[in-house]
């Protein structure tokens, strides 16, 4: 790419691009740091994280089997309920503790992107 | 009145890093899939998911489909 | 020490494949037909801007040398060989089906910004109880994350020239999406012409093109 091919980006553009970047950086080492001023929540938050990234990854195993046919339209239903049970459930634990649901969804880094 | 300028390539910085950043970071083969916790300050190396999770429908033998009717 | 790696390939290389990000030398590990590209640090390098650079200049050195070749995520680091090879002692890993997509292509990213089309109008409901309908709910937002149909009349044109393509739509502000082009490097400028005259195909959304670089969005999915 040559430089005459550089043009310079719009403002909001470049705001963009700098949050994506800040975005993306701060996914590099994800850390759950247990302030021990706050252990209780943070004990919470890192539990139900990591059941809502198991719950995900099973929900996303169900789509695609329900996309192959290979479960039946009971098996589809049995566990459409359950995942949907599950997740009402940790995002009611999680409101307990004044958790929001966003604030499960902390990354995992390399396998953290599941959708 | 033409059109506005639609398409842009880039050869700027603020791509550049975004893009390693995006390439490095976020994309590209992993092998060793760990998923690093810390507490108070300390690192403990959590899981390596990875090399443990695999699709059951892969590995168990498909269950015969008998029904009782 | 730990034994760091760049990237994954499938044959001999095509001339010497120089130093890592620290000046270690590089060497390959091989097993199964397919060879890891590792150099030996005295610890897990850490993700500062300069040494990010220091790795994409190194994996863009080694793609010259390799007809195929997958770049490694930043941070991949092993014990020791043992561990390696183990891995890449594992079929399910992928790794053979992915360097064969790869083989003499290079990635271009384009990044689409501008305002969302609306949603379309809710699709009727699939038949079928709550749990089905919540499972298709689910499988429909992960289609839509999987998808940038503001662009679909570009991707449509470039379509010829892709090998592979990899849509990532993200959730808010002004970068809409994110597509990754798998384009065979002969074809590259074909390619790049075809965006040039895309302009007014695009609806006052704009399209920022970057690349080439090596595959780094086309390596096998790391979970199931």
């Amino acid at each position: 790419m040559s430089q005459n091919d550089a043009v310079r980006l719009e403002i909001e553009e470049l705001d963009a691009l700098r949050a994506e970047i800040e975005r993306q950086a701060a996914a590099v080492a994800p850390r759950w740091n247990a302030d021990p001023e706050e252990v209780q929540k943070s004990v919470a938050r890192l539990v139900l994280a990591l059941v809502e990234f198991l719950r995900k990854l099973m929900e996303k195993q169900a789509i695609r089997r329900m996309e192959a046919g290979t479960l039946t339209e009971e098996e589809v239903e049995n566990v459409g309920v359950a995942l949907m049970k599950l997740e009402e459930t940790l995002h009611d634990i999680a409101a307990r503790f004044g958790l929001a649901p966003e604030e499960l969804n902390l990354d995992l880094g390399p396998l953290g992107k599941l959708i | 009145m033409s059109p506005p300028e639609a398409l842009e390539l880039f050869d700027s910085s603020e791509t550049s890093l975004l893009d390693t950043v995006d390439n490095l970071l976020n994309k590209g083969v992993v092998l060793t899939g760990e998923v690093v916790i810390g507490l108070a300050g300390v690192d403990l190396i959590y899981l390596h998911l990875s090399a443990v999770l695999c699709a059951a429908d892969r590995v168990l033998p498909k269950k015969p489909k008998d029904r009782d009717e | 020490m730990i034994l760091y790696l760049y990237a994954l390939v499938d044959e001999e290389p095509a001339a010497p494949i120089g130093e890592g990000i620290e000046g270690e030398p590089l060497r390959l590990l091989r097993q199964n037909g397919i060879a890891a590209v590792v150099g030996d640090l005295a610890s897990r390098p850490a993700p500062d801007h300069e040494t990010l650079q220091a790795q994409d200049a190194v994996v863009r050195r080694l793609a010259e040398r390799f007809g195929a070749l997958l770049p490694a995520r930043f941070g991949e680091a092993f014990p020791d060989e043992t561990a390696l090879l183990q891995r890449l002692a594992d079929p399910s890993t992928g790794l053979a089906g992915a360097l064969a997509l790869v083989r003499g292509c290079v990635q271009m990213t384009l990044r689409v910004f501008g305002d969302p089309e609306p949603e379309p109008e809710t699709l009727p409901e699939p038949a079928g109880g709550p749990g089905k309908r919540y499972l298709e709910a689910q499988r429909r937002e992960m289609e839509r994350a999987r998808s940038i149909p503001e662009i679909d009349p570009l991707r449509e044109a470039l379509r010829p020239f892709l090998r592979a393509e990899r849509l990532e739509r993200h959730g808010e502000g002004r970068l809409l999406g994110t597509a990754y082009h798998l384009v065979p490097s002969g074809q590259t400028g074909a390619y790049l012409a075809i965006l040039e005259k895309a302009g007014e195909r695009l609806g006052g959304r704009r399209v920022a093109a970057s690349g080439p670089w090596p595959p780094y969005a086309f390596g096998p999915e790391p979970l199931p």
